[in-house]
């Protein structure tokens, strides 16, 4: 049974277990055996595993240790909250039914609102179910308040159960007094543990109640411009398998990055008996192990996978980053300008093979592309077949096997940069598809498709952003970091 | 710093592994459990462990100052942490990995919760029932509601260890005992 | 880019389904212990097996699924609790395709299938983390806490930060089988 929140000083929000009461002291008595405190002995209270707060602090026991929540319900009933809200809901139902009913009628309202009874019954059982949270619907907010004004005089004033003045002033004195008396910050309830709530919370720490958690949702998820469904869940709460599912994994060539000199630093470290030639090479470059130290620069390597069952084309494209808003603080600009650090990325189109089953790549690798015609492919793989670790480091086609091909490229930090070598990378793709037109994948596409020719092959091209972080200038980083796609 | 002299004391009821180190003079009394893994280094002074205690595996009690570390009775030491506290009283939980001080000494039924470190600069003495926890090592007063259950399980615990812990590791004995 | 991650032969025993155990590792009770295969048990990590239910007959108490990784310097212990008054330690299971990073601090009753568990983190006893669902480094969940599929948890206490995203299983499939693949011994050992 979920609950959560502490309340009490904790900061941060734990999980509590329902517990029973300890039987009548005869601690320290080794010679009983409690047994009856393991069928449990009322009172039951909520206890937290990560503080000891319990819930007998504030007044919160249970008769049982099952539905909790309906022994709860007596004390949320009787919040001044929900007394207020049902004192509301009262004063107002009168005028509600009289406006519903109006506007049944065409010239009681100018804009008439369809509501179907799904969504009136929704929204009815929203307002029913959560004490202190009203129902949001604008529409019919904005036609009662036009009603209300048409009808003012035929409802009398509202008077609610507490005078606002009153209780402010009277709730505030005792503020006063409380914080005046304060000996730690910890006895007031931290904005953390108070904004969440949809009603007053205690502002004393010490009274703070526990929450419940909510309720893990599954959802489906469609296509923002075409409305095709691409997630849906299996109905069934413990499956976490879809019934539809098109993810953009399926379609997206998946980016790996590597830096190649904290690779060969962490294999020198790991094997410090034999130096290989390739780590010692990269060990010229740069002593501390795997570091991003500015004044220097380095290269990278991105490692595209393709998920398609056809051979695709990547070209990239360093994405600028719109100039600082503030261009006229000159402070500003001149952080960001000594900030930047330079990323020079292969700007040829690349290759990247089909995927296929293992069994499926023989040697035809080489040759996998030459029969794609209308493609240059030359100017990018020149520089193939160079080892990853060897020491020309310009920027291109570092491997390429399968359906992976792993490209170079360089960042250059200045001295006085600081901060994530951070940057957005413009991702195109290209790919002949031999597929007829409406399949699901070209829906994924971003909108950027091309529409071409409905028959026959087709090139499809699809452009994504991604964020490329390389890591922290300056700090011993991790060898392996993926790209945030 | 001259050599310390091993000196181990291990109560007949106690159940210590062999795969555990020691080192210093060491007391353990009756019906202890020390898990596999474990660490007591008595590099100053000596470390007396009373009865009833269990050190899970990973623990590592350590004393370094001249006078003797007491521990007292049904103390709990979870995987992991590691205790430099001069004193412990009785009833005390060290969670999983929380690291102690020599600076804090321990009375009775604290808990210092997973993971969290206490390092005092002056020497300080915990209150019965306080409660350590969270990445910020704060604190509270427990309650105390629930201790006869967690005494309860706690003894039953170490029967149990007692019982099973022979049956699958071998066991390390006093030097005279 | 996948660069193989060496060990040397000597420190590991591989199995005839594939499982590789660091002999440096601690295995208790490795009766009671059942690897799924193609697991990977690196050194120094702990694993208690001999903490068993009582009662006669044959109990499993840490059962692993396959393409698993316990990393180094791990605790893999299982929970207990007493229950109608008897003490009992109860088992732990473990699903397929599950990483656990090193110096983690395990005590849970169930962890699904493809999730990933970060370094340093401590789960509580009784702990029951769902398919999927991933906990960051450093992250402490306290006992009992119920980690549902599909989240991330961080913190201390650890708690829900993010939904992931629904191609997780996919991406940690892979991710695990490859990490096996990776995992051999060093080539130029004679």
């Amino acid at each position: 049974m979920g609950y959560d929140t502490p309340t009490v000083i904790l900061r941060g929000i734990a999980r509590y277990t329902v517990v029973p009461s300890d039987p009548p002291e005869n601690v320290d008595s080794r010679m009983s055996p409690i047994v009856s405190t393991t069928l449990g002995e009322p009172p039951f209270f909520l206890y937290c595993n990560h503080c000891r707060w319990d819930s007998a602090e504030v007044g919160i026991t249970f008769e049982k240790p099952t539905g909790l929540a309906a022994q709860l319900q007596k004390f949320e009933d009787s919040a001044p909250e929900s007394l207020e809200f049902e004192r509301l809901k009262e004063h107002f139902e009168p005028f509600l039914r009289a406006s519903s009913s109006s506007t049944a009628l065409p010239s009681a309202s100018s804009h008439h609102v369809h509501t179907n009874p799904i969504t009136a019954a929704a929204s009815s059982a929203l307002a029913r179910d959560i004490p202190g949270v009203g129902k949001y619907n604008p529409l019919s907010r904005s036609r009662i308040g036009r009603e209300k004004a048409a009808h003012r005089q035929e409802y009398p004033d509202y008077k609610s159960r507490v005078e606002v003045g009153n209780a402010a002033a009277l709730s505030g004195e005792v503020d006063v007094e409380f914080l005046t008396h304060l000996e730690t910050v910890d006895e007031v309830a931290s904005l953390e543990q108070r904004w969440t709530n949809s009603w007053v919370s205690p502002l004393r720490s010490s009274d703070l109640k526990p929450l419940r958690i909510p309720l893990q949702s599954k959802k489906s998820k469609r296509c923002p411009s075409c409305r095709h469904i691409l997630i849906k869940p299996e109905q069934k709460a413990q499956s976490t398998r879809f019934k539809i599912k098109l993810v953009a994994a399926n379609y997206l060539p998946a980016i790996a990055v590597t830096l190649p000199h904290a690779q060969a630093a962490l294999e020198m470290m790991k094997r410090s008996t034999a130096k290989s030639a390739s780590a010692a090479a990269a060990a010229e470059e740069q002593q501390a192990a795997g570091a991003l130290i500015a004044g220097h620069s380095y290269s990278f390597h991105l490692a595209f996978t393709n998920p398609l069952y056809d051979p695709i084309q990547i070209r990239l494209a360093k994405a600028v980053a719109s100039p600082a808003q503030m261009t006229d603080d000159a402070e500003a600009a001149e952080r960001a300008r000594r900030s930047t650090f330079q990323i020079q990325l292969p700007t040829a189109a690349f290759p990247v093979g089909a995927f296929a089953e293992a069994w499926e790549y023989d040697d035809e690798d080489e040759d996998m592309f030459l029969d794609d015609d209308g493609m240059e492919l030359v100017d990018a793989r020149g520089k193939k077949g160079k080892d990853g670790r060897g020491k020309a480091r310009s920027v291109g086609i570092v491997e390429k096997r399968a359906n992976v091909t792993i490209m170079s490229g360089e960042v250059l930090i200045p001295k006085e940069a600081r901060g994530d070598i951070r940057f957005n990378m413009l991702v195109s793709y290209t790919y002949r598809s031999d597929d007829p037109e409406p399949s699901e994948e070209a829906e994924m596409g971003t909108p950027s498709r091309s529409h071409g020719a409905n028959k026959g092959p087709e090139m499809k091209n699809f452009s994504f952003y991604t964020v490329v972080d390389l890591g922290s200038i300056m700090y011993r980083e991790e060898p392996r970091l993926s790209a945030d796609l | 710093m001259p050599a310390i002299r091993d000196k181990f004391t291990i109560h007949s009821k106690a159940v210590v592994c062999q795969d555990v180190e020691l080192k210093g003079d060491i007391t353990i009394g009756a019906g202890t459990i020390v898990h596999p893994k474990a660490t007591i280094f008595a590099i100053a002074g000596p470390i007396v462990v009373g009865s009833g205690c269990i050190v899970e595996e990973g623990a590592i009690i350590v004393n370094r100052r001249k006078e003797v570390m007491r521990i007292g009775d049904d103390n709990l030491f979870e995987i992991g942490c590691r205790v430099e506290s001069p004193t412990v009283g009785n009833c005390n939980t060290i969670c999983t990995r929380a690291r102690v001080h020599h600076t804090l000494r321990i009375s009775s039924y604290c808990v210092i919760g997973a993971g969290v470190l206490v390092v005092p600069t002056e020497d300080e003495m915990l209150d019965d029932y306080t409660t350590i926890y969270g990445p910020s090592a704060e604190r509270r007063i427990w309650s105390g509601r629930g201790k006869v259950q967690e005494m309860d399980l706690r003894r039953k615990h170490a029967e149990y260890l007692r019982e099973m812990l022979p049956k699958f590791n071998r066991l390390r004995r006093g030097d005279g005992a | 880019m996948d660069l193989p991650i060496y060990y040397t032969r000597a420190e590991y025993i591989e199995t005839d389904t594939g499982n590789k155990v660091s002999r440096r590792a601690t295995i208790s009770g490795p009766q009671n212990i059942i690897l799924g295969g193609k697991t990977i048990i690196a050194s120094g990590a702990i694993i208690r097996g001999d903490l068993r239910r009582t009662g006669p007959g044959h109990a499993v108490v840490i059962s692993l699924g396959r393409y698993c990784l316990i990393g180094e310097g791990c605790v893999m212990r299982p929970p207990y609790k007493t229950y109608r008054g008897n003490f009992n330690y109860y088992p732990m299971k473990i699903g397929d395709h599950v990483h656990i990073g090193a110096n983690s601090i395990v005590e849970a009753a169930t962890i699904g299938n493809h999730v990933e568990i970060g370094k340093n983190c401590i789960i509580g006893k009784f702990t029951i983390i769902k398919d999927c669902a991933k906990i960051a480094d450093n992250t402490v969940i306290p006992p009992n806490t119920v980690v549902p599929a599909l989240a991330l948890f961080a913190g201390s206490p650890g708690r829900f930060i993010e939904d992931l995203p629904e191609s997780t299983p996919e991406i940690v499939e892979s991710q695990t089988k490859q990490y096996y693949t990776r995992f051999q011994p060093l080539p130029q050992e004679r």
